[in-house]
């Protein structure tokens, strides 16, 4: 009875969380082999009281994703000390790796359309590695 | 001569005789006197008639230059051309004595011939033999006798001398008259008929003024020719006559203003007027052509200097210019004519319009006709109001404006016009370098129109959204304007729902900057409570868009509402969405089993009675009931999938209770989409006219058969459903204690906020009446929140007597035991009223006390998780098999991708807010308040 589950959850994180992160995925994802280059953005310098209150605010904000960040890779950390399927634990690991790029990132603090692209990698890693999941559950 | 012959006569040749001799030279004299005089008398009597004629003729007519110089040859020729001629004639052709012999003989022929044979013979050179000077001599004497008694001077060929004498007479003295009496004509005469072919102007008696003699008129329009007297005229006739070619003579009378003005009707092809005013006599050339015309207008726009706008220029096909001009703009106008026609002068008048009244169309007064000011002429009843009421009642209209144009061949221009906020009329006239005026003029009317406000809005979110606080919520917000955007950006004002010492956030950001041609500006917001610090409270968000008319300020759409909730907040939402489902579950489960029960009766009706028309009709009753059930089973398990996956968002529903949702939602996909279609497709197979009664039969009681599974599926998914719930309302025990003790902290930290760093306090101690009204406030907020939060915790108590009985779980048991003996329903209330009473310590004190049992009391059915610990410390006989792992590992992945979304949309509201940065707080911007708490 209990793999129905994991047929019901797959589709549910198909349908509620995937369609999102593939469509954000299309806005932000790096094309493999771009075309054309992306145009660099000039981040304009705080003059006023109120803007350099806001950068501080920007580097505050980014370094508490990047803590939010770290939390998170230990939870893959533990996920992967879990798993056995090699190709599931190859998966969960690039998306470690990934992460740690991502808290660098933020800490640094760097918001910028390279960060989010990594994270977009981090969504479908982990989606790649549910489905690897399910598969192999499907096969045994 | 005879005399140069006479040496040698006196020899051979015979003399006349004395006394003929005589009479012939007497003759002679007599003839060349007669005849110089005749020629000399001619001369001048033929240069006194030319200079006559002229005067004559010049006083009837302008006798023209040739003509007088014709008179003048003619005149002058009797004295150079006819008196040589007549002298030569008459003195030198009749020299000789046998000239005048032959002359006489004209008169008297007999006497002439023998004159002549005198003459002959007294030259006759004969032989001796034949000449006989006696005879010779005989016949001269006979001639001399016979010519004795005669008057040659009978013998003058027409002597006109005395008439030629009387003539010259005549001549001079009319001449003399002409000179001496009308002295101004007589010498003005004199000198044109001298000088022919000077300038000199001929005099007349009437004189008129200078006029042209070439003059354009409009082509088919009546015109009218205008002379006046001269001062100098000695004459002032009370009437004149012209006449336009060969038409009917006009006459004018003389005017008061010493002018005759005639008036022609309208010609289309040129002509010659000749104007005949006493002895006045002046030919003026008319020229009809059409009126000068303008080709293409073009209207200049200038737009305020705040608009930041470039001039714009329109071409004015129609008589309005209207959308393109605002309130404070100028404009100007340019015309070009038609067929090149060169201009001389124009002008432009600008009136003044009523401004139109905005009318509602059910106003009892309202009349379409009346628009635009037009008035109703035909109604004579004196309802004056009705008459005009799209009209303001103002003071009476300024008075028009006019402006010189500027001219440059074939175009003009105006000077700028500054538009206000009334319609304008502009017209346009203008005269062409031939004096020819417009037909009418042109004119514009000009409907300026304010700067509008600009609008603002969000599409893209609802308009009360729930979110968590880690959760980021994207919207569009657009903005118009009819003249340009200058920027748009959004504004949110918090308030907390419940009394809390924090202060409530508000702030605003501005999004995209537009530009003086920019109408319409969008952008998307990213708008994360967490990156800017904004705790769970309802925040009401508004767009803005500011344009460039100066000191509006902003301009805010319609705000949206975004709850932010805490986890135990949105557990509870969920929790009542999840009875909502349950119920309606429930509801579906009783009509299936209705049409269950329906069904089995048409079973019973046996094989034989299934076809007839009542049954058929009630089978096809059952058959729309069966799809109506299918129908709101599937909108049920799309609204527990969408439950389910927000209970996984909130990450505080524990994997149990997941997994029996996500168990009842399977079960209810798997009726909606295929057991209860199977029925469905019984019933109708069952309506099949084509089946046999026995066929018909067999498909009901398949149908009986497959709903009965339905229902006991149906009875599962709704057990399932329960025990999820109850397991949710579990959990929920546990944020609602949590969520009381937290409003109790959240009342205790109010209350120290009121005391200072020293340990004083600005209200303990004193009486409620004394109290600042801020204070009083508060309290009493504090009071109604400590009332609600002991309500709360009456109803967990209650909640969980309930839950009790029917779960029998010891922990709950236990919690509810603990409530009892603490007696917590009347503390809270005795704390409530020492906050009323204005004991400040106390009520701390006890506020502090209570959220901690509170909490430990959550603590009992979610014990804290020691970190230490690995596994799963409950112990019990649930040993997860593998498939559990499966939905474990499936839940942990799930968290994570939420996780790491909420991660990237809140990095990406932080790199809007890192890009818009040269936006915010901008000297000429000046956001109302850029706080954000």
């Amino acid at each position: 009875m209990k793999p129905i589950y994991l047929a019901i959850l797959a589709p549910l994180a198909i349908g509620n969380l995937i369609p999102s992160a593939l469509a954000q995925e299309d806005e932000e994802a790096p094309k493999p082999t771009p075309a054309i280059e992306l145009p660099e953005i000039k981040y304009p310098d705080p003059v006023t009281e109120e803007q350099k209150k806001s950068v501080t605010k920007h580097r505050e904000g980014s370094q508490n994703l990047a803590g939010e960040q770290d939390e998170l890779s230990a939870d893959v950390q533990d996920l992967i000390e879990e798993q056995t399927n090699e190709k599931v634990i190859a998966l969960l690991e690039e998306v470690e790796e990934i992460m740690a790029e991502v808290i660098g990132s933020l800490d640094e603090p760097n918001t910028s359309g390279t960060t989010i692209a990594a994270e977009t990698e981090i969504i479908e890693k982990i989606f790649e590695a549910a489905k690897q999941r399910a598969q192999q559950n499907g096969g045994t | 001569m005879p005399t140069d012959q006479t040496p040698k006569s006196k020899e051979q040749h015979a003399p006349l005789p004395d006394s003929l001799r005589r009479q012939l030279i007497s003759f002679r004299g007599r003839l060349w006197r007669v005849k110089v005089a005749e020629a000399i008398l001619a001369g001048v009597f033929g240069l006194f008639f030319s200079y006559l004629l002229v005067f004559g003729l010049d006083r009837v007519w302008n006798t023209p230059p040739a003509v007088r110089l014709a008179i003048l040859i003619s005149g002058t020729s009797l004295f150079t051309l006819f008196a040589p001629y007549w002298i030569h004639r008459w003195v030198f052709g009749h020299r000789r004595e046998a000239q005048l012999a032959r002359l006489i003989a004209r008169r008297f022929p007999r006497l002439g011939d023998r004159l002549l044979g005198v003459v002959e013979l007294q030259h006759q050179q004969e032989s001796n033999e034949s000449l006989s000077p006696e005879l010779r001599a005989a016949a001269m004497e006979a001639v001399a006798r016979q010519a004795k008694g005669r008057n040659f001077e009978r013998a003058l060929p027409n002597p006109r001398h005395r008439t030629w004498s009387l003539g010259v007479l005549a001549t001079v003295a009319m001449a003399a008259a002409a000179l001496f009496l009308v002295p101004k004509p007589g010498l003005n005469a004199l000198k044109r008929w001298l000088m022919p072919l000077s300038n000199t102007p001929r005099y007349t008696f009437t004189k008129i003024s200078h006029f042209n003699e070439r003059i354009i008129v409009p082509r088919d329009e009546p015109f009218a020719i205008t002379f006046t007297l001269s001062s100098e005229s000695d004459q002032r006739p009370g009437s004149g006559t012209a006449r336009f070619g060969i038409q009917d003579p006009v006459a004018a009378q003389l005017q008061n203003d010493q002018s005759y003005s005639f008036e022609f009707p309208g010609q289309s092809e040129p002509g010659r007027v000749a104007v005949n005013i006493g002895d006045a006599r002046h030919s003026v050339e008319v020229i009809p052509q059409t009126r000068p015309t303008i080709q293409s207008v073009q209207a200049r726009i200038s737009y305020p200097e705040y608009l930041q706008l470039q001039d714009k220029v329109r071409e004015l096909r129609v008589g309005t210019l209207s959308g393109d001009v605002v309130v404070g703009s100028k404009v100007s106008l340019e015309a070009t004519t038609l067929e090149e026609r060169e201009l001389k002068s124009g002008t432009l008048t600008v009136r003044v319009l009523p401004k139109p009244v905005p009318q509602d169309l059910f106003d009892d007064g309202f009349d379409p006709l009346l628009e635009d000011g037009e008035t109703d002429e035909g109604d004579d009843s004196g309802n004056d109001l009705r008459e005009a009421p799209a009209l303001v009642e103002e003071d009476p209209p300024a008075p028009p404006e006019v402006f010189a144009l500027e001219i440059s061949g074939t175009r003009m221009s105006s000077p700028g016009i500054p538009l206000g906020d009334s319609p304008l009329e502009l017209q346009l006239n203008w005269r062409d370098t031939d004096d020819l005026e417009d037909v009418g003029g042109h004119r514009i009317r000009v409907e300026p129109l304010e700067d509008q406000k600009p609008l603002a809005y969000i599409q893209g979110i609802e308009r009360q959204t729930v979110i968590l606080v880690d959760d980021t919520v994207s919207f569009e917000i657009l903005a118009e304007d009819d003249y340009g955007a200058r920027h748009i950006g959004y504004e949110w004002t918090g308030e907390f729902t419940k009394p809390t010492d924090e202060t409530p956030s508000q702030g605003s950001h501005i999004l995209e900057v537009g530009g003086p041609n920019q109408r319409r500006i969008s952008g998307v917001v990213h708008f994360s409570p967490k990156t800017r610090n904004i705790k769970p409270q309802q925040l009401a968000v508004r767009a803005f868009v500011e344009d460039y008319f100066p000191e509006r300020g902003r301009v805010y759409s319609e705000p949206i509402i975004l709850h932010i909730l805490t986890k135990d907040e949105q557990a509870q939402l969920l929790k009542d969405k999840f009875d909502r489902i349950i119920g309606e579950l429930e509801d579906a489960a009783r009509r299936e089993q209705n049409d269950f029960d329906e069904n089995r009766r048409l079973e019973q009706e046996g094989a034989e009675n299934l076809q007839n028309d009542a049954n058929q009709e009630r089978l096809k009753q059952q058959e729309l009931n069966e799809a109506e059930n299918i129908e709101k089973m599937a909108e049920l398990s799309e609204r527990m999938e969408e439950l389910l996956g927000e209970a996984l968002k909130n990450g505080e529903v524990d994997s149990d209770t997941m997994q029996k949702m996500a168990e009842t939602m399977q079960q209810m996909q798997e009726l909606s989409q295929q057991d209860m279609p199977k029925v469905e497709q019984e019933l109708n197979e069952a309506q099949d006219p084509s089946s046999t009664p026995e066929q018909s039969q067999k498909d009901v009681e398949e149908a009986v058969e497959q709903q009965e599974k339905v229902i006991e599926k149906m009875r599962k998914a709704i057990e399932g459903a329960n025990e999820a719930n109850r397991n949710f309302e579990a959990s929920t025990f546990v944020n609602r204690l949590r969520r009381a003790a937290s409003e109790e902290d959240g009342i205790a930290n109010t209350l120290i906020a009121t005391i200072d760093d020293e340990g004083e306090t600005t209200i303990a101690g004193t009486p409620y009446d004394e109290l600042d009204p801020v204070d009083q406030r508060i309290l009493g907020e504090l009071s109604m929140q400590q009332r609600r939060t002991a309500s709360d915790v009456h109803w967990i108590y209650e909640d969980l007597g309930h839950f009790y009985a029917r779960t029998q779980k010891e922990e709950h048991k236990q919690i509810m035991e603990e409530m009892r003996e603490s007696n917590v329903d009347s503390h809270l209330d005795e704390t409530r009223e020492k906050i009323a009473a204005n004991r400040t310590f106390m009520a701390i004190t006890a506020a502090k006390k209570w959220a901690a049992l509170l909490r430990a009391w959550a603590d009992i059915l979610d014990p804290p998780q020691d970190p230490n610990e690995g596994g799963d410390g409950s112990g019990g006989g649930d040993d997860p098999g593998l498939d559990d792992n499966d939905f474990e590992f499936m839940l942990k992945v799930m968290k994570l991708i939420q996780t790491e979304q909420d991660i990237r949309a809140r990095t990406r509201a932080l790199e809007q807010l890192r890009r818009t940065l040269h936006l915010q707080d901008l000297p000429d911007l000046k956001p109302l308040d850029t706080d954000e708490q």
